[in-house]
């Protein structure tokens, strides 16, 4: 934060901080030692005097003269002037001498403030006490001190004050040519160049700084104009490189979009293909692989979860007279119409309706046991029943159809293989019992033989 | 005319006689034993007391007379630890204070004090006298008569005789020197 302060600041509150310093020193030297000093040499200059004048006091007093010992403290109170008062007595009391150098009478007491020194006179040759002397000195040269300090230091801070002013009155203008130089940096301009002054061949600080910008600027100058060039090449390389990636980046665009519509219809004749691997061309419903496959699905599923599954294998009745009476496009539609009921009939995704032969065809019924797919076939022969199909076949009527069944739930050792064997022997049986019927047959490894 | 010259020479006697201040003698009788002592600052004098000799005119035995007996009523202990030997012998007489701690000279003409100084000066004996102006002539100690009266006290000449007064004495008393009073 101190360095966003201006130097101009600084060096104010320098100038100010230091006269403070300065000030309180003075005062602290002032108040605590020489204060303590001259009221010191106050007193010993007071004792200094009595004791002066005691001997001459008391030889004065042991010879008589008392005329002169008047005149003489006389003297010594006009030459002292801090001496408040003098009264001098005899040996018995009575006083010999009294002087005041104020209009007031002289006081017994010591005011406040004032110094009282009270000494006996003593004969020098007798060692009798011949009298007393009692001076009282004022102090009221500390008060005068004060005064004086008080008026001194009222002068120091007006004075300060004026030099102060005066002072930032100089620094100002000695700021103003920096400060017009910081506005013309302000607003200069490299592109424009606008820097109005030229060099300033003075040596003083702001000289230096302006000779130093202009040369900056001269520089900076050189630098804008190289840079200009550089810039401008620059562009052009870019505008050049901005077309060929815009071109580049809609031949690419292009070339996806493509590959996108080839790899759709690639996904779709695979899907086609997959499709058409797994359904029968004529009926468009599964063909033998996809039973084959789809078989051995449920098989493993209905041996892992212990669940019935029905395999149904019918074949339609006499659809050699159909193709020999009414050609085979007719026994084509009758196929394809048969596929329908067929598929039809199943409700549910698991189950699974083949083209198993020619004529013949599977149903696979996942967790469906006997009694669910003697259901599901005698709704297929109601339905037969009531079909009619379309033309070519439109004369073929009463179309049966024989059934094969076999149910089981599947074990560990149990085969798929055994389970279509014995849903084939169930419709090779219905066929030889007069064909239009179901025949079921249990799962069984080893059928006993008929 | 012998009758009155008589008369006259009486009178001025007489008139002499009383010429001397009863004051101006009690201020001597307090000071003369004193600057006895202080004309000999550091010195032990001999003998348990302080002799001080008084020479006079025959005409001014009175005043010798009433000089002694106020310094006897001043001091009537002595001073300090001394008795008083007041001893007062007419000019011409002085050899039997040879033995004085101060002579203290009456008035007389200037041949009587003369041989008084040398006599006083032969012996170091300090002199003070009730005239100043016999400072002149060598005393070395009067009274000041001036706004107020102060020993008048003739430093070169007691420098001359030997003698260092005390500093105190010194201070307090008007210096009287060759060249006038100062």
């Amino acid at each position: 934060m101190i360095r966003n302060v201006s130097i101009r600041t600084k060096v104010i509150f320098a100038v100010i901080s230091f006269n403070v310093v300065l000030f309180s020193l003075l005062q602290f030297q002032l108040g605590s030692k020489v204060h303590r000093y001259f009221e010191q040499s106050e007193q010993a200059k007071n004792t200094l005097l009595v004791e002066t004048v005691m001997p001459v006091l008391a030889l004065n007093l042991s010879f008589g003269l008392d005329n002169a010992t008047k005149d003489y403290l006389e003297d010594i109170a006009a030459k002292n002037s801090n001496v408040l008062s003098i009264v001098l007595r005899g040996g018995d009391g009575r006083e010999l001498f009294a002087y005041s150098n104020s209009a007031e009478p002289v006081r017994e007491d010591a005011v406040a403030g004032d110094t009282l020194i009270r000494r006996s006179v003593t004969d020098e040759v007798t060692e009798e006490t011949i009298g007393e002397v009692e001076f009282r000195f004022s102090n009221s040269y500390y008060e005068e001190m004060r005064s004086e300090h008080q008026a001194f230091t009222l002068r120091f801070f007006f004075i300060t004050l004026i030099l102060l002013a005066l002072f930032i009155t100089w620094l100002n203008q000695a700021f103003a040519p920096l400060k017009t130089l910081l506005e013309k940096i302000k607003r200069y301009d490299p592109q424009k160049n606008n820097f109005p002054f030229g060099l300033s061949h003075q040596q003083n600080e702001v000289g230096i700084i302006q000779d130093a910008i202009v040369d900056m600027t001269g520089r900076i100058k050189s630098y804008t104009s190289e840079l200009d060039q550089l810039n401008e090449h620059l562009e052009q390389k870019v505008d050049e490189r901005t077309d060929e990636l815009l071109r580049t980046n809609d031949s690419l665009r292009r070339e996806i979009s493509e590959r996108r519509s080839i790899e759709d219809e690639l996904k779709r004749a695979n899907e086609k293909l997959q499709q058409l691997s797994i359904t029968d061309a004529l009926t468009s419903i599964a063909n033998r692989r996809h039973f084959n496959a789809h078989a051995k699905e449920l098989w493993s599923l209905c041996q892992r979860q212990q669940l019935p599954l029905s395999l149904v294998i019918c074949d339609i009745d006499f659809f050699k007279q159909v193709n020999d009476t009414y050609g085979h496009l007719a026994g084509d539609a009758v196929l394809v119409r048969i596929a329908d009921v067929l598929r039809s009939a199943l409700k549910r995704g698991t189950d699974v309706v083949a083209r198993y032969g020619g004529e013949e065809f599977a149903i696979l019924l996942f967790d469906q046991d006997r009694e669910s797919a003697e259901n599901i076939v005698s709704h297929i022969k109601e339905q037969l029943a009531v079909t009619t199909y379309p033309e070519p076949a439109e004369g073929v009527s009463g179309v049966t159809m024989s059934f094969g069944l076999c149910s089981h739930a599947p074990e560990k050792n149990d085969s798929l293989e055994t389970l279509i064997r014995r849903a084939d022997d169930a419709l090779y049986e219905a066929k030889g019992a007069g064909r239009d019927r179901l025949v079921y047959m249990a799962y069984e490894e080893n059928p006993p033989l008929h | 005319l012998k009758k009155l010259l008589f008369l006259l020479g009486l009178f001025t006697v007489l008139l002499y006689g009383y010429a001397y201040n009863d004051k101006l003698l009690q201020v001597y009788a307090k000071i003369i034993p004193r600057i006895a002592l202080m004309m000999h600052p550091g010195e032990t004098l001999p003998g348990n007391n302080i002799g001080i000799c008084l020479l006079y005119e025959k005409g001014d035995e009175e005043g010798a007379q009433r000089l002694s007996e106020t310094i006897r009523a001043a001091y009537p202990d002595g001073l300090r630890y001394r008795t008083l030997a007041l001893s007062l012998f007419p000019y011409g007489e002085h050899r039997f204070c040879r033995d004085s701690h101060l002579l203290f000279l009456f008035d007389t003409d200037e041949a009587r004090m003369r041989k008084s100084l040398d006599f006083a000066k032969a012996h170091r004996i300090p002199t003070m006298s009730y005239s100043s102006r016999f400072l002149d002539s060598g005393v070395m100690l009067s009274l000041y008569l001036g706004k107020t009266v102060r020993p008048y006290l003739n430093l070169e000449a007691a420098k001359e005789n030997g003698f260092t007064p005390d500093s105190l004495l010194v201070r307090i008393s008007k210096i009287y020197g060759t060249g006038g009073a100062r």
